[in-house]
């Protein structure tokens, strides 16, 4: 790679890796409403394979986990201390309609 | 749950009296069993023994149901029983799968087949785990990853569910290598037809504690996946001179319990045989979740829930909850310190309380254990110097709406902090709105 284009891409690379590593939103707010009982019509049904369900797991789901620019970076930016892994969506009680403007918002987690 | 709730779980499996007929043989799975029809209709699933580790698969799949139960998974009906062989019939029409996956009907020689590879109590009668059919349509399994887009209620991505996530922390407990979604199941609930939910089951415990169904667990299992790229290539590099403490031979104590330990268990580096996608996002939080069920589980609660597996040699059955309590223990100490284990917060007049699960569940002794705070202004910023107390009690103001400490516990050490923020109305009643806890 010659070196003018080494000037553009490094820092893009950087921006781009500490922008995943810190935790900087690439994805939409954690979901805090979980309805899970709501009356919907039959779904199809689907047939289960073990063999599939390996293959996918130790295969694919890995490979594409690799090039996942959320979980890399989550990663990386755990090991180096600047962030936090992904956490998880339900569970998560948004307590935000009380919570002043002073109080910083992050992940609420009320047990 | 009281400790008949735990040993009773989402119920028993008790067939009615009467002859059973054998509707089909079993398509899933390594263990010997079939499907049967008692004389009221209902439909059960019958599994067996081996021959050489009599009571293990059976037991396992009974203590572990209950286990999901009480720690507020849907499970089906599992229970053990024993009968004669002349209770069944085969019925018209009931198939079995053929050496080449084929289907055709069972015949009296292949029951007789499955009569000489499972295990026959002193009484002569063959002793099985039963679960009742669940009730509903069996729409298939469900993911560990992605969700099924045509659920219009599945609206967060499985991988992302903190109950799936957690799940890896109680999984370790019991050593259920085999959790992924063959061993899953989502049932269609017509509460108002034609609409209705899904309700989402783990299904087939017979690989959890000291068995994987057919034989017991390999050392191996919980401590590596069945592949593992990290250890292919560092084999490959050394030539196989490399050897982890876990590809020892065993020897195993007491077959009916098969090979369940404590001593190598590490809850932090615990894998089921292959990787599940949502054991792997789960973070310190997700694991704290999943440990403070574990963790609520006492020894009476463990020694009421492993009766009912039916073990009948008493050392075993002490064996199996000396071990249980052990793993417990520790997957109590390495997930309360990685999260800040205080919890149940509680605003009385102007004392906050808490409780600090790690003492109060027997994990951390009380006289070595001691809980530093500072108060937090209204943009979340601690002021003034840290007060100590040993007690499970922090004094508070009362005065402005919003209030915020932040708290630290000592065990030899500082560690992790936990912010806590109260509000008070204008009835000055003041609750706890919000807890922060680092990772």
């Amino acid at each position: 790679m010659r070196v003018p284009q080494l000037k553009t891409w490094l820092p893009l690379l950087c921006l781009a890796t500490f922008a995943c590593a810190s935790g900087l939103k690439l994805s939409p707010d954690v979901k805090d409403v979980d309805p899970d009982q709501t009356p919907e019509r039959k779904p199809s049904s689907n047939e289960g394979s073990r063999i599939w369900d390996a293959a996918d797991h130790t295969f694919f789901y890995q490979i594409g986990r690799l090039v996942d620019l959320e979980y890399t970076g989550k990663r990386l930016g755990k090991a180096l201390g600047i962030g936090d892994g992904r956490q998880a969506d339900n569970e998560i009680r948004s307590t935000r309609s009380v919570s002043p403007p002073g109080i910083p918002i992050g992940i609420t987690t009320i047990p | 749950m009281t400790l008949p709730e735990l040993a009773l779980g989402p119920g028993s499996a008790a067939p009615a009296a009467g002859m059973w007929e054998i509707i089909s043989g079993k398509f899933e799975g390594v263990s010997a069993g079939f499907t049967i029809r008692d004389s009221s209709g209902q439909k059960y699933f019958v599994k067996f023994d081996s021959e050489d580790w009599p009571e293990m698969a059976t037991s396992a799949e009974a203590i572990s149901s209950r286990i999901f139960h009480a720690a507020g998974y849907n499970v089906p009906k599992y229970s053990v029983i024993s009968f004669p062989k002349t209770r069944v019939y085969i019925g018209l029409g009931a198939l079995i799968k053929d050496k080449d996956g084929e289907k055709r009907c069972m015949t009296v020689s292949d029951l007789d087949s499955i009569w000489t590879k499972i295990y026959f109590q002193p009484n002569g009668e063959a002793r099985a785990n039963i679960s009742e059919e669940l009730p509903g349509d069996p729409i298939g399994p469900f993911g560990y990853h992605g969700r099924r887009v045509d659920d219009p209620n599945d609206r967060v991505m499985h991988e992302h569910r903190r109950e799936l996530r957690g799940l890896r922390v109680i999984s370790s407990w019991i050593n259920d290598t085999d959790r992924r979604p063959a061993n899953s199941l989502d049932v269609f609930l017509p509460e108002g037809a034609p609409v209705g939910y899904i309700k989402h089951y783990l299904m087939d415990m017979g690989a959890t504690l000291g068995s994987n169904s057919k034989k017991p667990h390999l050392p191996r299992y919980g401590k590596e996946y069945l592949w593992t790229y990290g250890n292919v290539i560092k084999k490959s590099l050394l030539l196989g001179f490399h050897s982890n403490p876990w590809e020892e031979l065993i020897d195993v104590t007491y077959p009916t319990i098969g090979y369940f330990e404590s001593d190598m268990f590490s809850p932090g580096t615990w894998v089921p045989s292959y990787p599940n996608p949502a054991f792997q996002w789960c973070t310190d939080r997700d694991g704290y979740w999943g440990a403070k069920i574990v963790t609520a589980f006492s020894d009476d609660d463990i020694e009421a829930i492993v009766e009912t597996g039916g073990l009948t040699i008493a050392a075993a059955k002490a064996e199996l909850i000396r071990v249980l309590i052990e793993r417990r223990n520790k997957i109590g100490q390495y997930w309360f310190a990685r999260i800040n284990p205080l919890d149940k917060f509680n605003v009385v007049g102007n004392t906050l309380h808490f409780e600090d699960l790690a003492v109060t569940r027997g994990i951390s002794a009380a006289g070595i254990t001691r809980y530093r705070y500072r108060y937090l202004n209204a943009r979340g910023q601690p002021v003034g110097d840290y007060f100590k107390t040993s007690a499970m009690r922090i004094p508070i103001n009362n005065v402005n709406p919003y209030e915020g400490l932040e708290i630290q516990t000592e065990r030899g050490m500082w560690k992790k902090i936990l912010r806590v923020y109260i509000h008070t109305d204008n009835a000055g009643v003041s609750k706890v709105v919000r807890i922060d806890r680092e990772p």
